[in-house]
């Protein structure tokens, strides 16, 4: 068999082979025709030893891969559940607001809108759709709102949150600012707080109390973190922003109030695991890589007597502070 | 978990079995993510799009045929929103073909880079996997690290099998350029 065509298709033909043959998946014929080729080919045989060599560094790499969160089964769940009920995903809207590079109201979230991505005829038609939306009938709303889970609420909010601050500016005057606790007089801190309550809160008598008892995190994000990325760090918490940011970029996460004890006993199953828990919630926001910094708020995490920890704000009245 | 395992868990997944799901999600977690993060550096990225992922899966998994395996169709969901997120991020110059050139997504200096990332830049063979295009790499890690056959990674893909070998072809004679010492034995010819 003295056909130099048919050795130069063979060699070939091996040569891309030899991955396959390396990881051992090739079936017979190929499989032979490998070995009976690198029999007699050394610059074959030189290729395997590189192509093994590939295969054993990339075995050998040190395994980076993190195990599962608790937090994130559990906001996968959500939304599983979420596109159970019928509702669009969000992130379907994310991915639609970047092809489109506008911003997916709220109101789209109805899930007996036409599918938007089928839409044609361009921007304008898109704003047109849009705008006819942004007044929906109200059985959509309530459904919405109120077969929703809080982050997808907290995330539909987070759309019109730039009309809702505004209007709070408009209404609440100047100096309203979300900020630490900084040297004020003891009645501008006062008014502070009751402004602050009117807008983090439904009714600021009754909430006062419960308020206290939520545990709070401070953190700062790295400077480079886009909104979107801490948005879905802060939605995985499932808490809000109470405070910040501060100059320096700190804010302030509160979080649900425990559903029970600090006292749980340790849970079996990854979905068991108390999700909201401060522990855990703090160990998810410290292996992300937006977050610089994420430590509990002294004095939240447990029932007050403390009335105040450092720069958090509360529902009652501030002593002023140092 | 053995393949008859995975079979049976898509079908439970299909009937919507919530346990089944969570199973499966626990079982891939950390082979979905560093599949994942190999094609696209970013951490960040990385558990948003394997959420995507899960989902897909959640919602297509009556329409799996079962004549690939499990696996496979798992990790093909996974390629194609790698590559999506990937695309969302591209400069508008930058165009993601296979010949056998620089990296074809920028490495953003402005992203705050993870200690993964950190870890995989501070070998060798991680900047040289850097240093070929996101197709390539896939090829790369799903042949070696993840032992696919050829026939299974243009099923995972999507594309025709010579497209997979030409691929790893390019592939190896890039990382050959950049790793010139792997492999090379020291008797003498």
């Amino acid at each position: 068999m003295n056909d130099p065509e048919n050795d130069v298709e063979r060699h070939e033909s091996v040569w891309l082979l030899l991955p396959w043959y390396v990881n051992d998946t090739l079936e017979t014929a190929e499989r032979r025709l490998v070995e009976g080729h690198l029999a007699s080919c050394p610059s074959c045989g030189d290729e395997l030893a590189r192509c093994k060599a590939l295969a054993t560094a990339l075995r050998n790499r040190q395994e980076t891969a993190p195990s599962p969160h608790p937090i994130q089964l559990a906001r996968l769940m959500e939304r599983v559940e979420a596109g159970e009920r019928g509702e669009r995903d969000l992130r379907d809207l994310d991915d639609l607001a970047d092809d489109h590079g506008q911003e997916a109201p709220g109101a789209s979230v109805a899930s007996d809108q036409p599918g938007l991505g089928e839409q044609s005829g361009g921007p304008t038609a898109h704003r047109r759709g849009r705008a006819g939306q942004l007044a929906p009938p109200g059985r959509t709303w309530s459904r919405i709102l109120g077969g929703t889970p809080r982050p997808v609420v907290w995330a539909l909010a987070g759309q019109l949150a730039a009309m809702v601050l505004l209007a709070a500016a408009v209404a609440l005057g100047p100096a309203h600012r979300l900020q630490p606790a900084s040297p004020t007089p003891a009645s501008r801190v006062a008014s502070r707080n009751a402004e602050y309550v009117t807008l983090s809160a439904p009714a600021a008598g009754a909430e006062a109390t419960s308020v206290a008892t939520r545990p709070q995190i401070r953190l700062v994000f790295a400077e480079s973190a886009t909104e979107k990325q801490m948005r879905h760090v802060l939605l995985s918490t499932r808490g809000r922003l109470v405070d910040g940011p501060s100059p320096l970029g700190a804010y302030t996460l509160e979080l649900p109030a425990p559903a029970s004890a600090a006292a749980a006993p340790p849970r079996a199953t990854l979905a068991e695991a108390a999700p909201d828990s401060v522990g855990t919630v703090l160990t998810y926001l410290r292996s992300q890589p937006i977050v610089r910094f994420a430590e509990p708020v002294a004095g939240t995490s447990s029932p007050p007597p403390a009335p105040v920890g450092q720069g958090a704000a509360h529902g009652s009245p501030a002593p002023p502070q140092p | 978990m053995t393949r008859d395992d995975e079979f049976s868990l898509l079908r439970r997944i299909a009937q919507k079995d919530r346990g089944a799901f969570e199973e499966l999600y626990t079982a891939y977690y950390r082979r979905i993510f560093s599949y994942l993060f190999k094609l696209t550096r970013r951490a960040e990225m990385v558990e948003e799009v394997l959420n995507d992922v899960m989902l897909v899966i959640w919602k297509k998994a009556a329409s799996f045929d079962g004549r690939s395996r499990p696996s496979t169709w798992i990790f093909g969901i996974a390629y194609h929103k790698a590559m999506k997120a990937l695309a969302q991020r591209r400069l508008p110059e930058q165009s993601g073909d296979d010949r056998d050139r620089e990296p074809s997504e920028p490495v953003d200096h402005d992203e705050p880079e993870s200690l993964m990332v950190r870890r995989e830049l501070a070998t060798t063979l991680g900047r040289a996997l850097l240093a070929i295009s996101a197709e390539q790499r896939a090829v790369v890690e799903l042949t070696y690290y993840h032992g696919f056959s050829y026939q299974e990674i243009a099923a995972v893909v999507g594309c025709p099998v010579n497209t997979v070998k030409t691929r790893m072809f390019h592939a190896r004679r890039r990382l050959k350029d950049l790793l010139p010492d792997l492999g090379v034995s020291s008797h003498v010819g």
